[in-house]
């Protein structure tokens, strides 16, 4: 009888062993498949190696925004701003705690929890949702995302998590192009403001160059005179287009996804539990930066080379983000390997060493840390602005690191027209070698 | 405690893991309900909405002075045209189910004309100059006939979002301005406003 029992057990074990084991690759080991095709930079079979590994439910927000990335990549706009409103969606959902998925990322790992998305890929959904409408030329709809991205930012600057994620000065830029665009001009000028006390304070960004003349050129519109001023000292620039000669011209804006964001890998770690003296392992999950951006790029236009500036670092963005994270999430690795070990414990003094090991493989195989992310964002933005004549330009841009050139980009027949931006992106994934 | 009692702990913990684990949420229910039953789900713009505001505004546009002045003044009914509607709000709002209540609000009421908007002008255009090469004479329609628009309907959705944790308040109004075409004289404003509290739910399954 006792033997009947024994086994019964063991089997249960082996069958919860197996259950869930099988889900305890890293998300990152799915999505190899799909990293191998964009550095071959086919992003079509890159898109159909990920809707091949969708994956299951509670990762369906890194799928969706992962999706709709690639699918701007093929240049489907429409198709791509149906995933991120999916994913929009999601993310309201997600705001509302789930008790069972509590339960399973306290016992068994953060994994089996729905992925709401990290604070910055919240913010990057919005921005890339503008740029898509503003590729279809839907002008007003890339103002609802602009609407939508200061929501989101208020409202990440009301949580714990949200804080650590220092509002991102791109974010800004891009809603102040938009509003001024429409010739919305104060909301315009309070957006340029807002984007340059950002990128003055940032420790890893200059100004841009042409945002010093988009503040001089809305602050002389607005009629703002001492701040004008203050300005043309602080930049030492004089002479500046006027919002009137700038209608006269037109304005290419070119913007570059460069490379992609980093990947998030799983470290285990052996740590002391303080409150019962053992020693358990844990996993936690880290950035790696990924190799595949160029470090500048430069844009060849009338025989002329402009450098393009970075915009934002979405490599140090997130990586900021989660190292604020990772006190949290250590002390919930712990309780877990505590809970884990405590259970391995008893299931040795009740039915022996062979029953404890096994507990023993299923507490370390499901310690698995949480590795989803939006990692088909690019590692920085870099963008140059530049009023242009109206006429039909080629453009060629170059991408280099230090004195290496890595590639080129052939832009051909490009249209400038009077008193409007054409919006020019390109998404560049440095080929393997 | 016996050792048996112990284990059947164990086992019982065990399987309600397993099931936790398994249970996940059941199959897709459908319900067919009225299309004038009111269902709020997010708290955002929704055919309700749409609904409403055009009933009430146009019921509003119809019942004002300007219709009687221009009664006195000209024979028959002015015509009006639906021009641009913007979306000054901060969600993704279908402006063509909006514009199409508005549309069917003022054809239905009987008491003013109403024409193509450009859009569609321009494909029944197209229709008519293929007509000129394909349809049989007696039936063929000629150009040059349309009848201009006396005024014309324009107007914005704004909003106003205030948020605190869970609950929001979402503030909409809609204003609608008709323009006379013949010398841009603006003959009626309207306004429509709709708040919202709108409180997330802090539990999910």
């Amino acid at each position: 009888m006792h033997t009947v029992i024994v086994n019964w057990k063991l089997a249960i074990l082996l069958f919860t062993m197996t259950l869930l084991t099988s889900g305890c690759a890293t998300y990152s080991d799915h999505i190899r498949g799909v990293y191998l095709q964009l550095e071959q930079q086919d992003p079509v079979a890159a898109l159909a190696e990920l809707e091949q590994a969708s994956g299951p439910q509670r990762d369906r927000l890194a799928y969706l925004l992962n999706r709709a990335m690639l699918l701007r990549m093929t240049a489907d706009y429409s198709a791509s701003n149906q995933n991120f409103e999916q994913a929009k969606i999601l993310i309201e959902r997600l705001d509302a705690i789930s008790l069972r998925e509590q339960t399973g990322a306290l016992s068994i790992n953060e994994g089996l929890r729905s992925y709401p998305g990290e604070p910055h890929e919240q913010v990057f959904l919005h921005l890339y949702a503008a740029l898509n409408y503003l590729q279809l030329g839907q002008l007003d709809s890339a103002r609802v995302e602009a609407l939508q991205v200061n929501l989101r930012l208020q409202s990440l600057a009301e949580n714990a998590n949200g804080k650590a994620y220092n509002e991102d000065p791109f974010a800004h830029y891009l809603t102040a192009m938009i509003y001024e665009e429409l010739e919305e001009w104060s909301d315009a000028m309070i957006a340029y403001r807002d984007a340059y006390q950002r990128y003055a304070a940032s420790l890893t960004l200059v100004v841009p160059e042409f945002l010093k003349h988009d503040l001089l050129r809305l602050s002389a519109k607005m009629g703002l005179s001492d701040e004008l001023a203050s300005y043309q000292e602080t930049f030492g620039i004089k002479k500046y287009l006027t919002v009137a000669d700038l209608k006269s011209q037109g304005e290419l804006v070119f913007i570059l996804h460069n490379g992609l964001a980093p990947k998030k890998e799983q470290q285990g770690s052996r740590v002391v539990d303080y409150g019962t003296g053992r020693l358990v392992s844990i996993a936690l999950p880290y950035y790696v930066t990924n190799d595949y951006h160029a470090q500048h790029a430069s844009a060849l236009i009338n025989g002329q080379a402009q450098p393009l500036e970075t915009m934002t670092n979405i490599d140090a963005v997130a990586k900021r983000t989660l190292e604020a994270r990772i006190p949290a999430l250590t002390a919930r690795a712990i309780a877990r390997a505590v809970l884990k070990d405590n259970a391995a414990r008893r299931v040795e003094e009740e039915q022996g060493p062979l029953a404890g090991f096994f507990v023993n493989i299923v507490a370390a195989a499901t310690e698995v840390a949480d590795t989803r992310s939006w990692w088909s964002l690019p590692h920085d933005i870099q963008v140059l602005r530049m009023p242009l004549s109206p006429a039909v330009y080629d453009i060629r841009v170059d991408l280099h690191n230090d004195d290496t050139q890595l590639g080129t980009l052939d832009f051909k027949n490009i249209t400038i027209t009077a008193g409007q931006k054409t919006f020019v992106e390109q998404h560049w994934i440095k080929p393997a070698p | 405690m016996p050792p048996l009692m112990k284990s059947t702990h164990l086992q019982q913990t065990l399987i309600l893991i397993c099931l936790a684990l398994l249970l996940s949420a059941c199959g897709t229910v459908v319900k067919r309900v009225g299309v004038d039953e009111v269902h709020d789900l997010s708290g955002n713009w929704n055919d309700t909405d749409s609904r409403l505001v055009s009933e009430e505004m146009i019921a509003d546009v119809l019942s004002r002075a300007w219709l009687n002045n221009y009664r006195s003044k000209h024979k028959g009914q002015p015509t009006v045209i639906v021009g641009e509607i913007r979306n000054l709000s901060h969600e993704h709002i279908n402006l063509n189910t909006f514009t199409g209540d508005m549309e069917r609000e003022l054809i239905n009421s009987g008491k003013v004309q109403f024409v193509a908007s450009s859009n569609e002008r321009e494909e029944v255009r197209e229709e008519r100059s293929d007509q000129e090469f394909h349809a049989r004479e007696d039936t063929r329609k000629e150009m040059g006939q349309e009848i201009g628009a006396d005024f014309m309907l324009k107007g914005s959705i704004n909003t106003i979002v205030d948020h605190e944790g869970k609950a929001a308040i979402k503030y909409y109004q809609v204003d609608l301005t008709l323009i006379s075409m013949a010398d841009n004289r603006k003959v009626w404003v309207g306004q429509k406003k709709i708040k919202k509290v709108v409180k997330k739910g802090a539990f999910r399954l």
